[in-house]
């Protein structure tokens, strides 16, 4: 049996004999920032005489395993002093390295070569990498730096426009990205109803979206994987950072516990309390606030411990009568732990919690939401020779729904306590993938990965007849509810549906030369929660729904292709993709579906399906006092649910429509121009076609209402959205030599003052009982100044 | 909901709306039928019916009444039919009066003819509850222009009900009993601006059944303001008036020239309040 499994594997994983054929050994460790002991994600471990490398993981570690003999090693990472070290492998050895911050990086050009040169060569493709610095350096609305708004400069993101939270990776919804906070999930990116995201950028290390060939290691969410790490504390020295600007003010202290050996961090940032409102002269509050924490403990050689925590709130409200707080709370302890030189592995247990909650003195209640889920996950990440990497492991998530619950806010309201049905889920997966060099040419990336998905019992269960919630009025030509013919009372144990899916990823590249190379990707993916949302951007309130009897689960493919290239010995780069993504089983809602408080949301909801394809274009300058990027992107994205038969009409009568976030046109330019040590420029233009619309084909009267009516949907859109910010930093002299240093940090946002519609909306006037259109802008011209601290 | 995100994310962003000229696409007109009747007082004998028949219109243009060939109502359980007049012409303001019982008991039908055209709605009377108090509040949610009315009913619990509140000027609003069966039920109304002075403004209460209340949800949100990234898809909001011009009564009835408008029978209160400053 043995036998059988590894003869399996072998020939699954084309394991290549040569390694075996010469003696071998070791070379790993660990790569931290000298000053802090931070650890390193993605510093390269190169072997030039070899041309080979590796690059480190999201814990820093890295593994190469080499035929015995004498090496020039060289250490690299962008920002940081290059170390060069003579290593004679004849025995496996331990090497950690502490990188320098490269202080001269204007005067000296930095050694990327290998760097780039190695991502020439590796698989993984539709990939963008962000560091802290990048994203602190782009201009943003009111200077408040934020990790959302810093990705749809990327190529393939967008998002519903200003004030709208969430974002699109090509052409896919909102709901369809995992966003993983040290590897926890977050349910809702954004505070204040999408201005702002809930990261808090001073305590965030590196970031990484993946848009397309998904690693096996990754599931359950179908457009993009948004991977965020929080810095680990430093275990050197004390240091306080902090910052204060025209919507927040920030703090984060870290330092050691246990020197060079367990380090903490500490993060808040707040907004001031009555944000904006007070112009309005209204009783009102808006504000946020998140925090981070984390500890890390090096218990020696072998093992590491991690804890962090994030919990983040949103509170509005307007005298006593609107009370609105919601956001999320997550906790995660993790353990890294190497097996040998050649084994890492690393276990998380995670908490996390979405809540939302509500209080509407007015009509006499109070409101609570939430999803809760347990993830454990246990990740290996076998580094079997130089040119074959094995990752493998499992993960298992428990999920709690609460759709809501009602209460009377007070003891007059005539409101009837009532909890919504809440839902039960099992979500356990199993992958194995592996990178693996064939050839110096050609190399590849390949996994399977198996999800299981269960819903579990719940207290009550709609019986439909025929097993259909949705009925068709054949009378009216309109989608109903159906009424339930019975209720069933399932056990917490009992299976209600059991999904499973095979999700392969493969991907490859094949390089022609050091600075040409294409890549290929096909990727499989199944998601099993939905967000009920009909609206063009997620609100706040949007629950989660699993699949279950009544609602299938999402599945995508996607391929991507792809051509590569450095210009100039890595001076500039250029990255070109085409994709195409097919989703099945893409959820709708019958026109006017109730999706607030509705307990029986399978009666409102058909099944459908959507595409997406296009081509992305980015260009990238990686050295010197100019530095920066353009994005563009030409796609396509929509969406159709035809009718279940042919007596049926479907949804906008079955037809292709586009998705509200199919945008033809979409360029993106940042730039980054270092003056001096004193000062720094950094500008950004957007522009995209206008995001799809309805305008009214005509209008009738009913009663005392003037009703405009539409045609199919999103056939028109709004005009061309396009802005310019700029922003300038300022080190002033004084800092040189000082341990406080300051920064002050101005910026325009919408430099020319354009007036780009959020939304037309077409209604009549109240007061003058004339038709109007109405366009609504968000942001005119934003000037802020931010005041930065670190000692 | 919707709404109140919506002003919120006005609120807090530095948001401005202005008035632009756009080119819209045109359809056909649509034959409109606004036959919402309300029955006032039950115990009358008789009842006004009246139905409002017109064309639809581009959106900046304004609609014009329509001239039917023939409008009458059927009660398909006593087999009794009501012909209805356009008394003064060209108004497309077709009534009669007809008995209580016609209208309260059994199922009803609306038979037009319109253009060569034939049209059918169905519906049945739904009764509905009385206002218990009217009352002026003082609290506001978005700013000083604004004036609250609080109103309370109480909901009859034993049966599910819909309705429809007329808020006079044109606002409407649309509750469910799911949360306050059989309760003592009050909320707060706010319109917009600042009502002058000794206003008399009266609110209506309707009885509806699920598939009106559902097509008033519709009319509300999408002759409401604009409510930007928080909107949900506008479609031509169907009501229950089909075209059966082609097939009697099957299955297939055409799909593509109904009628807008609605066809109910509902039982109404009303109530006044003096607004004061």
């Amino acid at each position: 049996m043995k036998k059988n499994i590894r003869l399996l594997l072998f020939l699954f994983l084309f394991y290549s004999t040569t390694i075996f054929s010469q003696e071998r050994f070791t070379l790993s460790g660990t790569i931290t920032e000298l000053s802090s002991n931070e650890t390193l994600i993605g510093v390269t471990v190169a072997v030039p005489s070899l041309s080979t490398g590796v690059i480190t993981n999201e814990y820093g570690f890295y593994s190469i395993t080499l035929p015995k003999g004498s090496y020039e090693i060289l250490i690299s990472s962008l920002g940081y002093q290059d170390i060069v070290k003579q290593v004679d492998l004849t025995v496996n050895q331990k090497l950690n390295f502490q990188l320098a911050e490269d202080a001269q990086q204007l005067e000296e050009v930095v050694v990327t070569e290998d760097v780039e040169k190695l991502n020439i060569r590796k698989p993984q493709m539709s990939v963008n990498t962000l560091s802290a610095e990048t994203i602190k350096n782009i201009p943003v609305i009111l200077g408040e730096t934020d990790i959302i708004k810093s990705i749809l400069l990327l190529p393939g993101v967008s998002n519903a426009g200003e004030g709208s939270s969430g974002f699109n990776v090509r052409g896919g919804a909102a709901d369809q990205n995992l966003i993983l906070l040290d590897e926890a999930t977050i349910f809702n990116s954004s505070h204040l109803f999408g201005f702002f995201s809930v990261f808090n950028p001073d305590a965030i290390k590196d970031v990484k979206l993946y848009k397309g060939g998904i690693p096996s290691r990754y599931g359950g969410r179908l457009s993009s994987v948004l991977e965020i790490f929080q810095k680990e504390g430093n275990s050197k020295n004390y240091k306080v950072n902090g910052g204060i600007g025209a919507v927040a003010s920030r703090l984060l202290v870290e330092g050691p516990i246990i020197k060079d050996q367990a380090a903490f961090l500490i993060g808040g940032r707040a907004s001031y309390a009555h944000l904006f409102l007070p112009l309005f002269d209204v009783d009102n509050t808006a504000y946020f606030y998140d925090l981070n924490t984390k500890l890390n403990f090096k218990l020696n050689e072998y093992n590491n411990i991690y804890m962090s925590g994030y919990f983040g709130r949103d509170v509005f409200g307007i005298s006593d009568s609107f009370v609105n707080i919601y956001g999320n709370a997550v906790i995660n302890f993790r353990w890294n732990h190497l097996f040998s030189d050649k084994l890492f592995s690393n276990l998380s247990l995670i908490y996390s919690d979405y809540y939302y909650g509500l209080k509407l003195d007015f009509v006499g209640f109070k409101w609570n939401s939430g999803i809760q889920n347990f993830n454990l996950k246990y990740d290996f990440k076998h580094y079997l020779s130089n040119s074959f990497q094995l990752n493998y492991g499992v993960n298992n998530i428990y999920y709690r729904f609460n759709p809501g619950k009602i209460e009377p806010s007070d003891t007059d309201s005539g409101i009837i306590e009532d909890q919504l049905i809440q839902k039960y889920a099992n979500e356990l997966a199993v992958y194995i993938g592996a990178e693996q060099e064939v050839t110096e040419k050609l190399s590849l990336q390949y996994g399977l990965r198996l999800s299981n998905f269960v819903r579990l019992g719940q207290d009550e269960l709609n019986v439909y007849q025929n097993n259909n919630p949705v009925y068709f009025d054949p009378f009216l030509q309109i989608y109903k509810e159906a009424e339930p013919i019975d209720v069933e009372k399932p056990k917490r144990t009992d299976q209600l549906a059991s999904f499973t899916n095979l999700e392969p990823r493969l991907a490859m590249a094949y390089t022609f030369d050091p600075d040409n190379s294409i890549k290929a990707s096909y990727t499989r993916l199944a998601q099993y929660l939905h967000l009920l949302s009909n609206t063009s951007s997620p609100t706040p309130l949007d629950v989660w729904t699993p699949s279950g009897p009544f609602i299938k689960p999402q599945l995508l493919d996607q391929y991507a292709l792809g051509y590569f290239k450095n210009i100039k010995n890595g001076e500039y780069s250029l990255e070109t993709e085409v994709f195409y993504k097919d989703i099945q089983n893409r959820i709708d809602y019958i026109d006017g579906a109730n999706l607030i408080a509705n307990d029986a949301i399978e009666q409102v909801i058909l099944s459908g399906q959507a595409r997406a394809y296009g081509l992305e274009l980015l260009v990238k300058k990686n050295e010197g006092s100019v530095q920066g990027w353009l994005a563009y992107t030409l796609s396509k994205s929509e969406q159709r649910t035809p009718g279940r038969t042919t007596s049926e009409p479907g949804i906008n009568n079955g037809a292709w429509y586009n998705t509200p976030y199919d945008k033809t046109h979409d360029v993106s330019l940042y730039i980054n121009y270092k003056l001096n040590q004193k000062w720094s420029f950094n500008s950004n233009f957007v522009f995209q076609t206008g995001q799809p619309t309805n305008y009214p084909i005509g209008q009738f009267e009913f009663q005392n209402l003037s009703v405009p009516y539409y045609g199919q949907r999103n056939e028109q859109r709004l005009p061309a959205y396009h802005r310019i910010d700029i922003s300038a930093t300022l080190n002033p002299k004084k800092n040189k030599g000082r341990k406080l240093k300051s920064e002050w940090v101005f910026s325009i946002y919408n430099l020319y003052n354009r007036r780009n519609a959020a939304s037309i909306g077409f209604s009549r006037n109240g007061d003058t009982g004339v038709n109007e259109a109405v366009r609504t802008s968000i942001f005119g011209l934003v000037p802020s100044a931010t005041y930065n601290i670190k000692f | 909901m919707r709404k109140i995100i919506y002003y919120a994310v006005f609120l807090i962003s530095i948001g401005c709306q202005d008035v632009i000229e756009v080119d819209l696409p045109t359809e056909e007109p649509r034959l409109v039928i606004d036959a919402l009747i309300k029955i006032d007082d039950i115990n009358r004998q008789t009842a006004m019916v009246q139905v409002k028949a017109s064309l639809s219109s581009s959106f900046f243009d304004s609609v014009s009444p329509a001239q039917l060939e023939e409008i009458t109502i059927k009660n398909t359980t006593t087999n009794t039919t009501l012909t209805l007049v356009e008394s003064i012409p060209g108004t497309g303001l077709y009534e009669n009066e007809w008995e209580m019982e016609q209208l309260t008991q059994g199922a009803l039908e609306l038979n037009i003819k319109h253009a060569d055209q034939i049209y059918l709605a169905k519906t049945t009377f739904v009764p509905t509850v009385p206002i218990d108090q009217l009352e002026q509040g003082n609290t506001t949610l978005f700013g000083e222009e604004e004036t609250e009315v609080i109103v309370s009913f109480t909901d009859e619990g034993t049966r599910d009900d819909f309705y429809l509140f007329d808020f006079d000027f044109g606002e409407y609003l649309v509750t469910e009993d799911e949360f306050y069966q059989g309760q003592q039920f009050e909320f707060s109304f706010f319109y917009d601006s600042k009502l002058e002075d000794e206003r008399l403004v009266i609110i209506s209460i309707y009885g509806v059944d699920k598939d009106f209340y559902n097509y008033m949800n519709q009319l509300i949100f999408q002759s409401g303001p604009d409510t930007g990234p928080f909107s949900s898809p506008a479609t031509t909001v169907k009501g229950n008036i089909i075209n059966i011009t082609n097939n009697t009564y099957s299955l297939n009835v055409d799909n593509t020239n109904f009628a807008l408008g609605y066809f109910a029978v509902c039982q109404t209160f009303s109530d006044s309040l003096l607004i004061k400053k």
